[in-house]
């Protein structure tokens, strides 16, 4: 759990663009529609299959089969959910869920920044507005986040508060954590 | 072919309610205050899951048991 300092404000959450995800979706999808339409439609071309004593025990392999993709499904989820990037008004909190007991949580604090870089990597990055930020710190070396949706309002975010004194920074407690 | 399905059933349930319960401690463990989006997902995945547990439960009561043939039926029919 992270801990926010007491006059600390979460200004922006960042999570991976879901452009990145389609492939994964992709394959969920196959993975979930192909063995009930094969269940379906597989007796036509194997008539074993529609067995008396063959087909309870094909369909109950079914159901336990999308217990476990659902699990999987939700593994998966978990991981890019809980895979994000929090920018506060004091330091950026890098979050990496890179399996399910795999955390990894770096942060720096923001006057440390010295250039924020914006890579658009192609065309589709483009059109759908995504990119890759880096940021260049004092004491840190480079921090690249990838794919960041919303790439020009979190550079001038870090910018911004890379740039103002800790003092003049207004404490709002009802905004302490921005929905995610 | 009972007793094998029903030691398959059983692990595939306990690996599963293992998975569920340390993904969702996760969820819930990791999650800030205002992040919402778990809050719907868990129980709609223990809806769903229950769900499947279910209905993977009435196929397998639903197998005849009682029209397998034995193993020894099984030889007996196989040989030559």
């Amino acid at each position: 759990m992270i801990q926010l300092a007491p006059n600390e404000t979460v200004r922006f959450v960042i999570r991976r663009h879901w452009f990145v995800y389609l492939g994964p979706v992709f394959v969920f999808l196959i993975l979930f529609a192909v063995p009930p339409l094969i269940v379906r439609s597989g007796p036509r071309y194997l008539p074993l299959l529609s067995h008396p004593l063959v087909s309870p025990v094909v369909k109950f392999l079914l159901a336990l089969y999308l217990l476990g993709f659902l699990a999987y499904v939700l593994l998966h989820w978990t991981k890019y959910y809980l895979d994000t990037w929090i920018i506060t008004d004091q330091r950026l909190i890098d979050i990496e869920q890179h399996g399910l007991f795999h955390r990894e949580i770096s942060e720096f604090p923001l006057e440390r920044v010295q250039n924020v870089t914006i890579e658009i990597p192609g065309f589709i990055a483009t059109v759908l507005k995504f990119g890759n930020l880096k940021i260049q710190t004092a004491s840190h070396g480079e921090f690249t986040i990838t794919e960041v949706p919303n790439c020009y309002h979190a550079k001038e975010l870090i910018l911004k508060y890379s740039r103002v004194p800790r003092q003049t920074i207004p404490h709002e407690p009802e905004k302490k954590i921005m929905a995610g | 072919m009972f007793a094998a399905l029903l030691v398959l059933f059983l692990a595939v349930v306990a690996a599963d309610a293992l998975l569920s319960a340390a993904v969702i401690y996760h969820l819930r463990q990791y999650t800030l205050p205002g992040w919402t989006a778990a809050k719907l997902v868990i129980p709609l995945y223990l809806i769903l899951a229950s769900l499947l547990l279910i209905v993977a439960l009435a196929y397998f009561l639903r197998v005849p048991w009682a029209d397998y043939p034995t193993p020894r039926e099984f030889l007996s029919t196989a040989a030559p």
